[in-house]
């Protein structure tokens, strides 16, 4: 019961005015992200049709194994003749980062166990930026069915251009991923700027952590390399603020 | 068709079950303090992650044109005056017009 009533005063604590439920504004938050992953998705579709990828094999790919780094990190793996267990190490691999957002993510999922495991499934960095820890089960699954929507979509128009567009016309100097990059760093921060304002102590103390955190999270980076140090980094830096906390 | 792309589906689906939605079903009966870090502590870590593990990955690729287009992208985030599709404009904008200046 205690750790139910500090959820839920941590939860009103959090600034509403900035999360409005009704569907209008829950458009307005999820359709610029939405927008910045077509690009990537449409990428990796062009990728797929070059290696002559169908239309339905890519539209599968989307809606069962929507991952962007996994489906881009598998295309190659599944060129070279990759085994299922050398396929499912690499994917679980990259995308292990999931692990502590769908467990931190699971209370604010619908009850029943179809729509729950429906809406586990289309959890993706970018709707997990733009969700909000007071969001209803609705609203989250909105969130994510849109982004998934939008990815898989994208996906299928860019296998189309990748059959009809020269081989030439896009070059591998182009950073398509960029924009993408800009979207999920700005509702890091965003987040991180709303949930740092609750944080107790003094604004130095909190960017001491701060830094602490980010030298922490660079340090494991560089030592276990950027595709295994996602579970270690955000287990020690979770310990790091729980013990700056006490 | 091919079966590289049904093992690829398959492998990634499979992905999907062991970090998305099995630990969705997983109930962790925890003490008040670690409620509290799966509750506050652990998103702070991912999104601190997210921030140092997308600057590494773009600063690795182009230094000084990432660099500056994320400083501006986490000056106007910090500050919180513009909107998203703005911010979005403005740091690939910046990450572009940065690649083109000689050196």
């Amino acid at each position: 019961m205690a750790s139910l009533r500090e959820g839920k005063t941590f939860m009103q604590q959090l600034p509403q005015s900035e999360f409005l439920t009704g569907r209008p504004a829950l458009w307005r938050r999820v359709a610029p992200t939405a927008l910045a992953i077509v690009p990537v998705s449409m990428l990796f579709g062009v990728l797929a049709a070059r290696a002559d990828w169908s239309l339905l094999e890519v539209a599968l790919v989307g809606l069962l194994g929507f991952t962007g780094s996994g489906q881009f990190a598998a295309l190659p793996l599944a060129q070279s003749g990759a085994g299922f267990f050398t396929l499912l190490l690499v994917s679980a691999s990259l995308n292990s980062r999931y692990l502590p957002m769908a467990f931190a993510s699971a209370a604010r999922l619908p009850r029943r166990w179809l729509p729950k495991a429906v809406a586990a499934h289309l959890l993706g960095d970018e709707a997990y930026a733009t969700e909000a820890q007071g969001d209803s089960p609705a609203a989250v699954l909105m969130i994510r069915a849109t982004i998934f929507l939008t990815w898989v979509l994208s996906g299928v128009l860019g296998a189309c251009l990748g059959r009809a567009l020269p081989a030439h016309w896009l070059g591998s100097e182009l950073n398509l991923g960029y924009p993408a990059s800009v979207v999920l760093m700005y509702l890091a921060l965003s987040q991180l700027r709303r949930r740092l304002a609750l944080l107790p102590g003094r604004r130095l103390a909190i960017l001491v952590r701060l830094a602490l955190c980010v030298t922490l999270s660079l340090a494991l980076i560089r030592l276990l390399g950027s595709l295994y140090f996602w579970i270690p980094s955000v287990l020690a830096t979770s310990v790091l603020l729980s013990w700056a906390r006490a | 068709m091919s079966q590289a792309s049904w093992l690829t589906i398959a492998a990634l689906f499979a992905t999907s079950c062991l970090v998305r939605i099995i630990p969705a079903f997983v109930t962790l009966r925890l003490r008040p303090g670690l409620q509290r870090c799966l509750q506050e502590e652990l998103p702070v870590a991912v999104f601190i992650n997210f921030a140092v593990y997308i600057a590494y990955s773009e600063i690795g690729r182009e230094p000084w044109a990432a660099a500056g287009s994320l400083l501006i992208v986490g000056v106007i985030a910090l500050g919180g005056s513009m909107g998203l599709i703005t911010t979005a404009a403005i740091g690939t904008a910046a990450y572009a017009a940065l690649l083109q200046l000689p050196g």
